[in-house]
């Protein structure tokens, strides 16, 4: 308790705390009138100007984080878009492989540019992702060219009647696993991306309430502090002042409330169901790839259980998507597929591998999987436009509403210094 | 859990529960994306302990003698009056001949792409046998028809045959008195040995050259020849990869040096790689059989029978000069060693 002799408040602060100390101390207990005017008018005026700073910084935090969140869900779903690409590529690499020597043109078009759109793809998200992911994604892009190079390798032997091919397929086939791996770390990483985003904008929602409810309650006390001493009911700036924090405290925190509330519905479902349906479609091509090779190693001892382990993803996400968006047309034209593929691996496993190769390349279990395909890619598309829609739509409001509490914090500081201006006039 | 601050209206003035809600919406969790799915693969059966077999003394043959078989069933046995509970009766109501094959042995067992058929010397030994169990007047599409074609990898000839899930395995197989402890085999139906393939450029003229460079040789995993470099040529780097057509890509990839595997099967690479060359001698003795179950004794004699008729009659000949003459140059049927009387 040292200091005491400086009770007027005009002397310079040695340091805040020791300012905050004996502002406090005169506020409550001693001090001429006049005084005590001046170190609330002082005080109040100062948080005021906080609360402008903090809330400000809290709502740019909160539309940064929600934009950030945003950005990775649309490179999530981009990422997504290159390994259902790539892995759609590789099922017709292998299903004309198992064709023989002639391939069906129209399939080979569809390689070509699934291929390129990979290409393109990995290059342009890898401009937008963090460093860790963009040297991923740049792996992929080497990779990728040696894919390529693999796959024109088999086929060229395989058009010669050269049985070097499979093994050119095979090792392409192991690459383009290698690069589906890398995508869904790259993909991982994005979710996590999304998830802290979210969480940082969840906790940046605090700033704006950490010192406008002291400054509603600095404002109320003031007033009230005064009206009682001046025995005049009203000090108009005062009032409005504390309208004004009221109004930014249920407004402006209702704005942000939204915000956050709208990206995490969009993440739970539109987000959430986009996600589900690229994976059901990666995980679904690659099991149509395995029906091609087991086929093309001509049974093998038939084994299916590749297929049956990226069937199990398919269908574990196909009955989320169902569960979550209500989107079952793809689960259930993904289920004829599979009794399709089961009757061929019957055939197969029976010895009728022509039966089997048949309908694996134009018959009952290529036309399922056509439709799966179809259906499931419309599905997809429209959910990854929802989800960029609804999560770029979250955050909007809020770089105005950042500016507005700025302002409305120093609205509020001026009123303060009208409003106790106009009782230390009387002094004057 | 959600506890989301939504505006009430009525709720202006109670800065408390307003205080209250924006602090537990900066706690509380919402939606987030949950991790990628995962798909349990389906529970693989587990391999049964490695046993390790070893050639009892008293089978034990001299360097570049092949082990004996049973001898040949005379030929009463014909289609529709094979013994009862005999192999050959078993397959002959079955209906199909259960083959265990290489897919991409081109000249012994490979698929022709442009026909889809599998064809090659072993495919064609086959034929022979399963038109001595349906009818030898069978044409070869009609034979073709009758075989249950399993294509199996080199790892899996044994197990595949000892599991009953093929009848019979032609999958440029060698006859040794190991393999013998697991499974029983034809006589000897072609005699191969084991050389080098090198790209046409290489200076290295044999495996001793390899060796004494220490260079990467690719020889497939599972294989007599893995066992041979392993245990003769330790300075060689090897690499075993599953197929010896995965030798042939790390090849022309130049990931390895040379490849090594038995003559035949080189010639079938080479056929498929003009800028290769096979050097050196053959410095392994590899006879050929057809892999059988142990206990089919009734059916490996039988297949001897046959085998014995093709030497005879020219059959075997044929055969031969359809597949390899043109790469191997001209050869004759190597003799069969009977009087193997038990295992």
């Amino acid at each position: 308790m040292a200091g005491t002799q400086n009770s007027g408040g005009r002397s310079v602060a040695q340091s805040p705390g020791a300012t905050l100390r004996r502002l406090a101390r005169a506020a409550a207990t001693g001090g001429s009138t006049p005084g005590r005017l001046r170190l609330w008018m002082i005080a109040t005026a100062a948080v005021a100007v906080l609360f402008g700073l903090l809330a400000a910084l809290g709502v740019g935090r909160r539309d940064s984080s929600l934009t950030a969140a945003d950005a990775a869900s649309q490179q999530l779903i981009a990422v997504q878009d290159v390994q259902v690409r790539l892995v759609h590529a590789d099922a017709i690499a292998r299903e004309n492989y198992l064709r023989g020597g002639i391939e069906d043109g129209a399939k080979r078009a569809v390689y070509e540019s699934e291929l390129a759109a990979v290409g393109a793809g990995v290059v342009s998200v890898g401009n937008r992702v963090l460093p860790a992911e963009a040297n991923v994604l740049a792996g992929v892009s080497s990779q990728l060219t040696r894919y390529a190079g693999l796959i024109e390798q088999a086929r060229a032997n395989n058009r010669q009647g050269f049985p070097v091919g499979a093994a050119y397929l095979r090792t392409a086939n192991g690459l383009s696993t290698t690069m589906v791996a890398d995508l869904r770390a790259v993909q991982a990483s994005l979710r996590n991306q999304v998830n802290d985003s979210l969480d940082s904008a969840d906790s940046a929602g605090a700033w704006l309430h950490l010192v406008g409810w002291p400054l509603l309650l600095l404002l109320v006390g003031g007033g009230a502090w005064v009206a009682f001493r001046f025995r005049r009911l009203l000090n108009v700036p005062l009032v409005l002042a504390a309208i004004a924090t009221l109004l930014m405290l249920v407004v402006g925190g209702s704005i942000q409330a939204t915000s956050m509330t709208d990206a995490e519905a969009a993440t739970g479902s539109s987000l959430q169901a986009a996600d589900l349906a690229a994976q059901a479609r990666s995980a679904a091509f690659e099991a149509h790839a395995q029906e091609a090779s087991t086929l093309i190693a001509r049974g093998s001892g038939g084994d299916d259980s590749a297929w049956q382990a990226s069937v199990a993803t398919v269908a574990t996400a196909l009955v989320r998507l169902c569960d979550i968006a209500g989107e079952c047309a793809a689960l259930s034209s993904f289920e004829a597929y599979a009794d399709a593929h089961a009757a061929l691996r019957a055939d197969d496993d029976a010895g009728d591998w022509e039966a089997a190769r048949a309908a694996s390349l134009d018959g009952a279990a290529s036309v399922a999987f056509a439709e799966f395909d179809a259906v499931s890619s419309e599905v997809a598309a429209q959910l990854g436009d929802d989800a960029a829609a609804a999560m770029s739509a979250a955050p909007e409001g809020l770089a105005t509403l950042r500016v507005f509490v700025f302002l409305g914090g120093l609205l509020v500081a001026a009123l303060v210094l009208v409003g106790y201006g106009q009782r230390l006039k009387e002094y004057r | 859990m959600t506890g989301h601050p939504r505006r009430s209206t009525r709720a202006a003035g109670l800065a408390a529960a307003l205080l209250a809600a924006a602090l537990v919406a900066s706690c509380a969790g919402g939606q987030r994306l949950p991790a990628a799915v995962e798909g349990s693969a389906p529970p693989t059966t587990e391999a049964p302990p490695a046993t390790t077999y070893t050639c009892p003394a008293d089978q034990q043959e001299a360097a570049n003698l092949t082990p004996k078989s049973y001898e040949p069933e005379s030929r009463l046995q014909q289609p529709g009056s094979f013994p009862d509970g005999s192999t050959m009766a078993a397959i002959e109501a079955k209906g199909k001949l259960t083959i265990g094959v290489s897919a991409d042995t081109l000249l012994f067992g490979a698929r022709n792409p442009q026909t889809g058929f599998i064809e090659g010397f072993d495919i064609d030994m086959l034929k022979e046998v399963a038109r001595a169990i349906f009818g030898e007047s069978l044409s070869d599409e009609e034979v073709y028809g009758l075989l249950d074609i399993v294509v199996i990898p080199y790892s899996q000839r044994i197990p595949k045959l000892r599991s009953g899930e093929v009848d019979i395995v032609a999958h440029t197989m060698t006859i040794n008195c190991v393999r013998w402890q697991q499974i029983a085999f034809s006589s000897e139906y072609y005699r191969s040995g084991q050389r080098v393939m090198v790209e046409a450029t290489s200076s290295f003229q044999s495996i001793d050259d390899l060796a004494a460079a220490q260079a990467v040789v690719c020889v497939p995993a599972g294989s007599t020849n893995e066992e041979k470099l392993l245990a003769d040529y330790p300075q060689i780097d090897a690499v075993a990869l599953p197929d010896i057509s995965d030798c042939l890509v790390a090849l022309q990839a130049g990931e390895v040096q040379a490849i090594t595997g038995d003559d035949t099967v080189l010639a079938g690479l080479q056929v498929q790689d003009p800028a290769t060359k096979v050097v050196g001698d053959n410095f392994t003795f590899e006879p050929y059989g057809l892999g059988i179950a142990a206990e089919r004794v009734d059916f490996v004699r039988f297949v001897n029978a046959v085998l014995q008729e093709m030497r005879d009659d020219g059959r075997w000949q044929q055969v031969y000069d359809k597949w390899l003459l043109a790469t191997l140059g001209a050869a004759t049927p190597p003799p069969a060693r009977y009087g193997r009387v038990s295992q």
